[in-house]
């Protein structure tokens, strides 16, 4: 069997129905395996940097690997950003990458990068293939590291020659990695900390969502009678119309999270890494102890010494402390609900209750974290780590391949979109029927308003003004215009009949 | 602040070096030094890092290692034997190359070149021991030196 076949063997193996990627030299010999194979589809986007979008989108709205490939040099490392971003946001992603024939490795030949190089410090673990032989094994590896633990993103470098090498497929070997030889968890402090707490709030993180460990939080808080507040990550993991939910903490944070914060003394933290912009909420606050449980044991007293903690998969690790957890009787509401007017975004969730949303980079972002409602797990897909503006589309498309038939809607500033526009002829070449909502403010308005708050000059921020209706026209997309509550809502239900790819204008009359 | 030694067992690949010391340069851990050689398994290296710091520091650096995928084990060395060694290049000619042959021998360094002006020294030991011989020699004027950082292994029962 040809390397290419293997290649297409160990995908369908490890569950693989739908890849991203962009053609090139070195994957000739793959791709011509990959058409062959029918149960495989090969989305191809506009770059190779929305190809890693998009497996990272797809991944986080359907909680499977997602896997993208791309061609040597230039091609690999237009992978790099989507791969730092799942990375920092711990998303499985596998990465294929052909490289030039082994024997001209190390020789800067044309379109050689040594990517395994460059991504180290971005992935979980990389690999370069060497041998046709250890091929299979190598991709099984890097399926089973992408998704073990914390997940995350691993990159296979396969030089092209070995495409087209030939060995056996080997049987799938049960190497039982000596990882988990868990010792017995002592529950005792963290729930001595959290029934002795007097008003606790949950903090819930993206490792909720990963976990799958949203009922167990909600049991954790109908037993606790507290508070839920998340971080831009945890969105979702906890139900956004329940009226515990408040809302996200940190530097972004909702007024109304603060106020649950000041009279709270334990923080419950699940699935949380105390980023410095989650740090903020601690910050000003001596009274509030925090109680610390993630799946990665490094993660734990790295940011933040908490005063107890539990390293586990959230979903195991909850299942077992909420039997340690005192039933509280219900008191009177903490605060009263302080919601902020959802404008936009209160529009959206009227028309979309149920949809997938996406996001770019910026303010459209921070106000889409604030104020939307979102009631599911992987019903909200941001770039939290990384901020990179231009996912949010491309993550669209993942999402929707992932989920046919659902509705997914990307919230978007117009800087952003500048970034990823032709991804928009990708999903309307797919008919994957997608809506762009571009909020145009004419602006990067989050860099304005930062100048404005250090009363400097806003400078570099204003952007091209683009006859985007022309530009739905062009890509062959459906356009709207809203310029307020009533036409925002009109233009989109019309999305939302709509079978094709609809770009609605938000037209703004000031920043957000 | 004190001076630790962990001594991490790790495949024996090409990279797994560029993947931990990538690993030290990017998170900000001051190491003092790293050494690496093949064990009784070939297919297996022991790393010996000497680390100065804090404790805090000390324990994210073991557990970062241990999220490596190519780092089978990582332990903080608690009572161990380690060695270091040194080859130093003093000058000396006839006039002064017996009293340093003198100095060295009270430190059981070995000569392992003469020339008409110059000895090259081997010495192995702990740390202190070959700062204070490396102190001596530089009264005679030390050339050159090499060092191969240090290597330990924990005392008594085995470890793995």
């Amino acid at each position: 069997m040809t390397g290419a076949k293997i290649t297409v063997k160990c995908l369908l193996e490890a569950g693989v129905r739908d890849i991203f990627g962009y053609p090139g030299a070195s994957l000739l010999s793959l791709m011509q395996a990959i058409g062959e194979e029918k149960k495989l589809n090969l989305y191809i986007n506009a770059h190779e940097q929305f190809s890693a979008f998009a497996a990272d989108g797809y991944a986080r709205a359907s909680g499977k690997v997602g896997v993208c490939i791309a061609t040597s040099g230039p091609g690999a490392t237009n992978l790099v950003t989507g791969i730092a971003n799942a990375y920092m946001d711990s998303v499985p992603l596998v990465a294929v990458t052909g490289n030039v024939p082994l024997e001209l490795l190390g020789t800067d030949a044309f379109q050689e990068v040594d990517i395994a190089g460059v991504t180290m410090p971005i992935t979980k673990h990389n690999f370069i293939v060497k041998s046709v032989d250890s091929l299979a094994s190598t991709l099984r590896a890097a399926f089973e590291i992408a998704q073990s633990g914390r997940k995350g993103p691993v990159l296979v470098d396969i030089p092209c020659n070995i495409f087209d090498e030939t060995a056996k497929f080997p049987p799938v070997q049960n190497i039982s990695r000596s990882s988990n030889n868990n010792p017995a968890i002592d529950f005792g402090p963290v729930s001595g900390l959290i029934n002795s707490s007097l008003s606790p709030v949950i903090c819930v993180g993206g490792g909720v969502i990963a976990s799958g460990a949203s009922d167990e939080v909600k049991e954790l808080a109908d037993k606790l009678c507290c508070p839920v507040v998340s971080t831009a990550m945890g969105i979702g993991a906890f139900d956004g119309t329940d009226p515990r939910c408040r809302g996200i903490v940190g530097m972004n944070t909702s007024g109304e999270a603060d106020k649950i914060l000041d009279g709270s003394d334990l923080l419950i933290a699940i699935g949380v890494r105390f980023s410095e912009r989650m740090l903020c909420a601690l910050r000003g606050r001596p009274g509030l102890k925090a109680v610390h449980i993630d799946i990665d044991p490094a993660e734990i007293d790295k940011n933040l010494s908490p005063f107890g903690a539990l390293v586990g998969d959230a979903k195991e690790v909850l299942s077992q402390l909420n039997v340690h957890i005192d039933q509280r009787v219900s008191s009177a509401a903490r605060c009263e609900n302080v919601s902020e007017d959802p404008g936009i975004f209160g529009v959206l969730n009227e028309v979309f209750p149920d949809a997938i949303f996406t996001t770019e980079v910026g303010l459209h972002q921070t106000e889409a974290c604030r104020k939307l409602k979102i009631k599911r797990p992987r019903g909200f897909i941001t770039a939290g780590g990384l901020g990179a503006m231009g996912f949010g589309l491309p993550a669209a498309f993942g999402a929707a391949v992932a989920n046919p038939g659902k509705k997914v809607i990307n919230i978007a500033g117009d800087g952003s979109f500048g970034m990823n526009m032709p991804e928009l002829a990708t999903a309307v070449k797919y008919g994957v029927p997608l809506v762009q909502f571009v909020m145009n403010n004419r602006s990067l308005g989050m860099i304005e308003m930062l100048q404005k708050n250090r009363s400097e000059n806003v400078k570099y921020c204003d952007l091209p003004q683009v006859d985007y209706k022309s530009l739905a026209k062009a890509f062959g997309a459906e356009y709207y215009s809203a310029s307020d509550a009533d036409s925002l809502r009109d233009s989109l239900i019309k999305a939302k009949k709509s079978g094709s790819v609809v770009l609605i204008e938000n037209i703004m009359q000031e920043l957000i | 602040m004190q001076t630790y030694l962990l001594s991490a067992l790790v495949n024996n690949h090409f990279g797994v070096l560029t993947r931990i010391s990538g690993l030290f340069s990017r998170r900000g851990y001051n190491i003092k030094s790293l050494t690496v050689g093949e064990t009784e398994d070939p297919l297996v290296s022991r790393m010996t890092i000497e680390f100065f710091g804090d404790e805090h520091t000390l324990g994210q650096i073991k557990k970062q290692l241990s999220k490596v995928v190519d780092v089978i084990n990582v332990s903080v060395l608690t009572d161990a034997v380690s060695r270091e060694l040194f080859l130093v290049k003093v000058r000396a000619d006839d006039s002064n190359r017996e009293t340093v042959k003198g100095v060295a021998e009270i430190f059981k360094a070995k000569i392992v070149d003469v020339c008409p002006d110059s000895l090259i020294f081997e010495i192995t030991g702990e740390e202190n021991k070959l700062k204070v011989f490396f102190d001596m020699m530089k009264n005679y004027g030390v050339a050159e030196i090499a060092r191969t950082g240090v290597t330990a292994l924990q005392r008594g029962e085995l470890t793995k």
